[in-house]
């Protein structure tokens, strides 16, 4: 859910820093999301907390909550903190990778077949700039999963992460290990994802 | 500024020169980390109050005049103490960003240059390390060790090399067939001489433009610690710690979390635009994390 969130968060942005890439726009979207790469995903949580959860009450600011809906609802200020984390990485890798892909020659065709900028930008260009996204994407998960070990604490969720915190404070070796495990096969795991969904973008990867 | 460095004798114009040819970001970057590293070193004099001194009359201040960012709950002033932590988060993400640094780089450098068996075991080791998510093995490592800034330097410095060495690495094999690498071999330097004096310069670049990424990634990761108890422990002002300190009395005193959280960003915003400043200078296919 906060890989959702930060796709959701740095896709936008990013088109809208390469529409209007060295100017102003982009400069704004290039300082923030340094600003909010140095944020500590701890401390956005805890200012989530008071801002939204307790001074808006927009949403739950602990918990779990019930059902499905009432997982994502309670989610989501947890995903958002993490997602702002991931976002800016996103971003940058994404503006990078787009750039590189505006110098190409299918680009100029697109742009006189007469597509408008955003359509040769979003058609032409966002679609051949994902892979290396996607690549960077895969690589940061083991810092999402970092984060969520944090976040979780924050927001008092009982998680692995959470779990994982407890079980030093109790010393629990046999615990500690059979997480470091697991936690260790959901990167492999994501990893493996990734280097599949290459071939959902880009189909030229499958004859490769 | 110029005009004044042309009339200084040789060594300093050619300073101010290269500090003129900084952009932008670059100067604004190395200016807020000056400012940082200054108030680190000259701690004792910038901050107004010990930092571990206690005023039970006096806790849980608002920011005022007397007390920039406020006090805490035993009265301490937070301004002195998020002084005197920088002193602690500088030294601990320089060390634990810049050792690795060396003999990652150098561990890359030797296996992509030599390969053969030497490579083979040292990518597998690198594999495995990077298997898991890195705060999880850190955590793990803490708890074999225990908690402390010993510790979190032991357990860092175990696992941060990976990426210089894959960085390094992947450089190395591009450099290696190079003609200037040919020519120093046809000129019958030894392997030592080649590695070390033509191969090394050419492919740190990119690791120096990711250290300071790092550099960024490391305090957030030593703060998050701390934040979680296995880090610094309080009463030493470290940034995380501070934050956690604060998390009870959210509601009363935002300020006892929010001002070293902004330290945080503070720091981190700074290196951020160091790095992207390097990354322009050294050329496109250098890239910061952000």
């Amino acid at each position: 859910m906060a890989t959702v969130l930060s796709i959701l968060i740095a896709v936008p942005l990013t088109l809208i820093a390469v529409r209007h890439r060295n100017r102003w726009p982009d400069h704004v979207i290039r300082v923030g999301s340094m600003v909010t790469f140095a944020m500590p995903p701890f401390w956005i949580g805890l200012l989530l907390i008071l801002s939204l959860g307790l001074s808006l009450k927009w949403f739950p600011i602990a918990g779990f909550g019930e059902g499905l809906a009432g997982h994502i609802y309670h989610l989501f200020l947890p995903s958002l903190t993490i997602a702002l984390f991931l976002a800016p990485i996103l971003v940058q890798s994404l503006r990078n990778s787009m750039l590189d892909v505006l110098t190409s020659d299918h680009v100029e065709v697109a742009r006189a077949k007469g597509l408008s900028e955003w359509q040769v930008l979003r058609r032409h260009v966002l679609r051949n700039a994902l892979i290396p996204a996607i690549t960077v994407l895969a690589v940061n998960i083991s810092f999402l999963v970092s984060g969520a070990v944090i976040v979780e604490y924050v927001f008092s969720i009982q998680g692995l992460g959470s779990l994982l915190v407890r079980s030093v404070g109790y010393r629990d070796y046999p615990i500690i290990q059979g997480l470091s495990l697991v936690f260790a096969l959901i990167l492999v795991a994501v990893n493996l994802i990734a280097d599949l969904s290459y071939m959902l973008v880009d189909r030229r990867v499958m004859r490769a | 500024m110029s005009v004044a460095a042309v009339r200084q004798p040789a060594r300093r114009s050619r300073v101010a020169a290269e500090v003129a040819s900084w952009s932008a970001t670059l100067k604004i970057g190395a200016g807020m980390m000056l400012v940082l590293v200054l108030a680190a070193i000259f701690a004792p004099l910038v901050a107004p109050y010990d930092p571990f001194a206690q005023d039970f009359m006096r806790t849980l201040q608002p920011p005022s005049l007397a007390h920039p960012f406020g006090t805490d709950n035993f009265g301490r002033d937070i301004f002195s103490r998020v002084i005197f932590g920088a002193r602690i988060d500088l030294t601990i993400g320089f060390v634990t960003t810049y050792v690795p640094f060396v003999y990652g780089v150098l561990i890359g450098a030797v296996s992509g240059y030599a390969g053969g068996r030497f490579d083979a075991v040292m990518m597998r080791v690198l594999d495995t390390a990077m298997a898991f998510p890195f705060l999880v093995l850190i955590v793990v490592i803490l708890a074999i060790l225990g908690p402390g800034e010993q510790n979190i330097y032991i357990a860092i410095l175990l696992v941060g090399w990976t990426m210089y060495a894959r960085l390094a690495r992947a450089e190395m094999l591009v450099e290696k067939n190079k003609d200037y690498m040919t020519a120093a071999r046809v000129l019958g330097y030894p392997g030592r001489r080649i590695l070390l004096r033509h191969g090394l310069p050419n492919v740190i670049g990119s690791s120096i433009v990711f250290s300071m990424s790092d550099f960024v990634l490391n305090i957030l990761l030593v703060s998050g610690l701390s934040f979680i108890g296995l880090g610094i422990r309080p009463p030493i002002p470290e940034w995380g710690a501070m934050v956690a300190e604060g998390k009870d009395f959210m509601l009363q005193a935002w300020w006892i979390s929010t001002m070293p959280g902004l330290a945080i960003v503070y720091t981190g915003t700074a290196l951020a635009l160091i790095g992207d400043g390097l990354a322009r200078r050294l050329g496109e296919r250098h890239r910061t994390l952000v």
